[in-house]
């Protein structure tokens, strides 16, 4: 099905299905007693500019951040670490430095709305930094050495080479960022922090406000298909042809037999580009002198450091000096953080012993931690389980892939904070309001962060089968269990493994949200990291290190995984890659 | 089934179409020939003339959309282990699994005990003088070494057939050349039970130094052109430089280029 007609189909079914639903309930009247759905156009207009303002400084930030990191190799010592920890705080951790920053410097409706951008562009800057430096990391040697001897050095190299080359990551790593920012819309629309949640105007916390506050399920459940249907028609329109448009900006490598394909780097965003260069000549001089200048200090700058020596080959650091880099960079930014809280608080940073005794709660964080371990380890297994079953079936049949592709796209849109109280009604009615029921809303929130991440990698790496191993393994007679045991299951490891890292880092995201929930005046919450960090920054007087430990714990925590199970899984799933992955 | 009754492989009039981004073409038209018992026969055409749809055809892995495949007297179909064996051109070795375990990948299908797995694979390693990397990965190895592996590995079946896409392609001319030489000793040797061989090629010079037929196809959609023996005597090395090598391939090429200007 072409893109526009599939968009239209599935638009025109979902207004169908609300005229036919709600009238059928009756529902019209309660959904307009609410005072906001009349605002709802106005309201999708702000949601939409909030995140596209939020963008703007993602790409402001990413670009520079991510060229220069990827580009100079003693830059990238810093500057990886000081990502790879600012990516592993979790979003919501941002939130209580967000708002009592911003709120202080602007109060009022500004601060606010400053502290919302500012938390989306922590769920989005992260995935697009990290794309943008794997690509320019990427370029093919070959292109590098003729760049170089044709004089491209500098900011020429950059703007004529590095940018188109690196254009198809920053789009996928954009996907991967708005769906972030999808996901934790309500959250930073609906800002929660003390007593009186402070709504900001959008649709999210019309969602937000219709659940928690007004217990109008009418607005709830229209405002929820009105989003899915913003975001579905924005992944459709925008997303979808921009990775069309950027895969002409692959370099592709010569084949045997094929002629070779490089596709130049043409097309109406480098036309804006270049043409803003030429306008505003000055810009580009401008650059060029910069990145000269930056390029001989990155030559001289002299690092607290071993010399390390000007080869290509990948030569990995000693592992002490690795450990205190992040160490010190750690210690520093959670004091930074302590030190955010502390003044916004308007409070004194006391002694961090003294806000422990006054505070024995923090004394269980191991063991919080352990148990929302456990629980994502519950969320991830059943998400791993069904994601793998409905990928291989998908794949086996293109009517079965092209009719299920939309609908797991709309999944994926959905933003799991408004399923939340729906979750939470269902299976508490289900099975009653005791612990085991919660535990059980809990898991199902934290599938919802989950498993999209594994569904799309694995079927990505099942279509990623390079053709010929599939005729082999047909002509060798491999079939039936054996196919799978053998062919298909090795072969996806590294699609599994990505899959599986993304996930868990939506996991630990999610845990704030998914352990601590108010519904209609009711709290309910499990014995766990995130409930203990919200806790925390709902009490009368919010204690700064307390607020810093818990965020600590779970940075640590991510940080600790990624270096003692990821780091050696990717390392072991080398040998399941296909050449040329 | 008495051998030398039926030929191995006989097409008959087989045409196969395609469709692509919604419009239809047809790879191959109206080809029939037969592959006799013990016989090398290459396949030359220009590129996108269907070789490859031919072979695959041959190996079961595609159907004809008109006409009929046949191995031994019977219709072909699917991928049959003990009929045919496929040597591919981008080597197809999994690469999680070392040269010993690519090379059981056939034997495991039909459910072979270990220990018999272990002589067969033994065996090939020596013919294709692989022992000393029995255990290395693909990624350690040459393209050359890699698709003595694949060699390897289709032998270890024991076809009755090998069919090869290009096998050579993909390697630099002094490998290619070694491999070549190579294929002529197993095709040679009486004690592999593969004996009949079919390569699809797009250099002339190869078929003419490796086959004892070559089968000409013309592009798109391929029809075969000519199907004419070698004549040249054995060994092919001796011959490489003489006339008569010479005059074959001049003769193929201008049967293909006055194809090419009808």
């Amino acid at each position: 099905m072409k893109a526009p007609s599939q968009l239209v189909l599935v638009l025109s079914v979902l207004s169908l299905g609300v005229l036919l639903t709600f009238t059928y309930f009756n529902q019209w009247g309660e959904l307009f007693s609410n005072p906001d759905t009349v605002l709802l156009p106005y309201l999708i207009f702000r949601t939409l500019l909030r995140m596209l303002l939020a963008y703007s400084l993602v790409i402001l930030f990413a670009f520079p951040y991510g060229i220069i990191a990827g580009l100079y190799r003693r830059a990238r010592f810093l500057m990886l670490p000081l990502l790879d920890i600012l990516q592993s705080i979790p979003v919501l951790g941002y939130l209580p430095a967000a708002i009592l920053f911003f709120v202080n410097i602007l109060p009022g409706e500004l601060g606010y709305e400053l502290a919302s951008i500012f938390l989306i562009f922590t769920g989005m800057a992260w995935a697009v930094t990290f794309s943008i430096i794997g690509a320019v990391r990427n370029i093919p040697n070959d292109i590098r050495e003729a760049s170089n001897s044709f004089g491209m050095r500098g900011w020429r190299y950059v703007r004529h080479v590095v940018l188109p080359t690196i254009f198809p990551a920053f789009i996928t790593g954009s996907v991967l960022a708005w769906g972030g920012g999808w996901y934790f819309l309500v959250a930073a629309e609906l800002i929660s922090y003390g007593s009186v949640p402070h709504a900001l105007p959008g649709i999210g916390s019309y969602m937000g406000n219709a659940v928690f506050s007004q217990g109008n399920i009418a607005s709830a459940i229209f405002g929820l298909i009105l989003f899915i249907a913003v975001v579905y028609t924005i992944n459709q329109t925008v997303w979808k042809p921009l990775i069309a448009y950027s895969k002409r900006f692959r370099i592709q490598t010569m084949e045997s037999n094929a002629a070779v394909k490089f596709e130049p780097a043409e097309g109406k965003i480098i036309d804006m580009f270049e043409w803003l260069m030429e306008r505003k000549g000055g810009i580009d001089e401008f650059l060029a002198r910069a990145f000269d200048r930056l390029g001989a200090f990155a030559s001289t700058v002299k690092l607290p450091i071993r010399h390390i020596p000007r080869r290509r080959v990948h030569v990995p650091l000693p592992r002490w000096e690795v450990f205190s880099i992040y160490t010190g960079l750690f210690i520093g930014i959670m004091l930074l953080f302590a030190f955010f809280y502390a003044s916004a608080l308007a409070q004194q940073l006391r002694n961090i012993v003294h806000s422990i005794s006054s505070y024995p709660d923090a004394l269980n964080l191991p063991a919080y931690t352990f148990f929302s371990f456990l629980r994502i380890l519950a969320a991830y297994l059943i998400a791993l389980s069904w994601t793998m079953v409905a990928a291989i079936l998908v794949t086996r049949s293109k009517r079965l892939y092209d009719l299920f592709l939309p609908v797991f796209d709309i999944g994926q849109s959905t933003p799991a904070l408004a399923l939340f109280p729906f979750i939470v009604v269902i299976v508490i009615q289900v099975l009653g309001g005791g612990t085991l029921s919660i535990e059980a809303a809990s898991i199902l929130l934290l599938l919802t962060g989950t498993q999209w991440y594994l569904l799309f990698n694995i079927i990505g790496a099942i279509r990623h089968i390079p053709g010929d191993v599939l005729e082999a393994s047909r002509a060798f007679g491999v079939r039936g269990k054996q196919f799978y045991r053998d062919i298909l299951i090795p072969a996806i490891i590294p699609g599994i493994l990505l899959g599986s890292i993304q996930a868990w880092g939506g996991a630990w995201n999610a845990l704030i949200v998914s352990e601590y929930i108010v519904f209609s005046s009711n709290t309910y919450s499990v014995q766990g990291l995130g409930a203990f960090l919200t806790r925390a920054t709902l009490q009368p007087n919010p204690d700064p290190w307390i607020i810093t430990l818990a965020v600590a714990t779970m940075t640590l925590t991510v940080l600790l995984m990624n270096y003692l199970v990821w780091r050696p899984l990717f390392a072991y799933a080398e040998k399941y890659k296909f050449e040329g992955t | 089934m008495a051998k030398g009754k039926h030929p191995e492989i006989e097409l008959r009039h087989v045409t196969k179409e395609f469709t692509e981004n919604r419009s239809k073409g047809v790879a191959i038209s109206d080809i029939s020939f037969q592959i006799n018992e013990h016989e090398f026969v290459c396949v030359v055409g220009p590129s996108g003339c269907g070789k490859s749809t031919l072979l695959r055809i041959m190996a079961g892995l595609e159907f004809p959309s008109s006409g009929r495949a046949i191995f031994c007297g019977k219709p072909i179909a699917g991928p049959n282990p003990k009929h045919s064996a496929m040597i591919f051109q981008t080597f197809a070795l999994l690469p999680w699994r070392n040269v010993s375990e690519n090379i059981e990948l056939g034997l495991q299908s039909v459910g072979m005990p270990k220990q018999k797995r272990v002589e067969i694979v033994n065996k090939y390693l020596r013919i294709m003088d692989l022992e000393d990397f029995a255990t290395a990965y693909p990624f350690e190895l040459s393209g050359g070494m890699k698709q003595r592996v694949g060699i390897a590995r289709a032998l270890a079946i024991e076809p009755r057939v090998l069919l090869m896409d290009e096998p050579f392609s993909s390697l630099d001319a002094m490998t290619a050349d070694q491999l070549r030489n190579d294929v002529l000793e197993i095709w040679r040797n009486p004690k592999t039970k593969t004996n009949t061989f079919v390569m699809i090629t797009h250099l002339i010079e190869e078929a003419v130094f490796l086959a004892d037929r070559v089968i000409v196809l013309s592009k798109r959609p391929g029809r075969v052109i000519a199907d004419i023996p070698i004549d040249i005597p054995r060994p092919r090395p001796e011959h490489v430089r003489s006339k008569i090598f010479f005059d074959m391939c001049d003769m193929l090429r201008r049967l293909i280029s006055y194809h090419e200007q009808k």
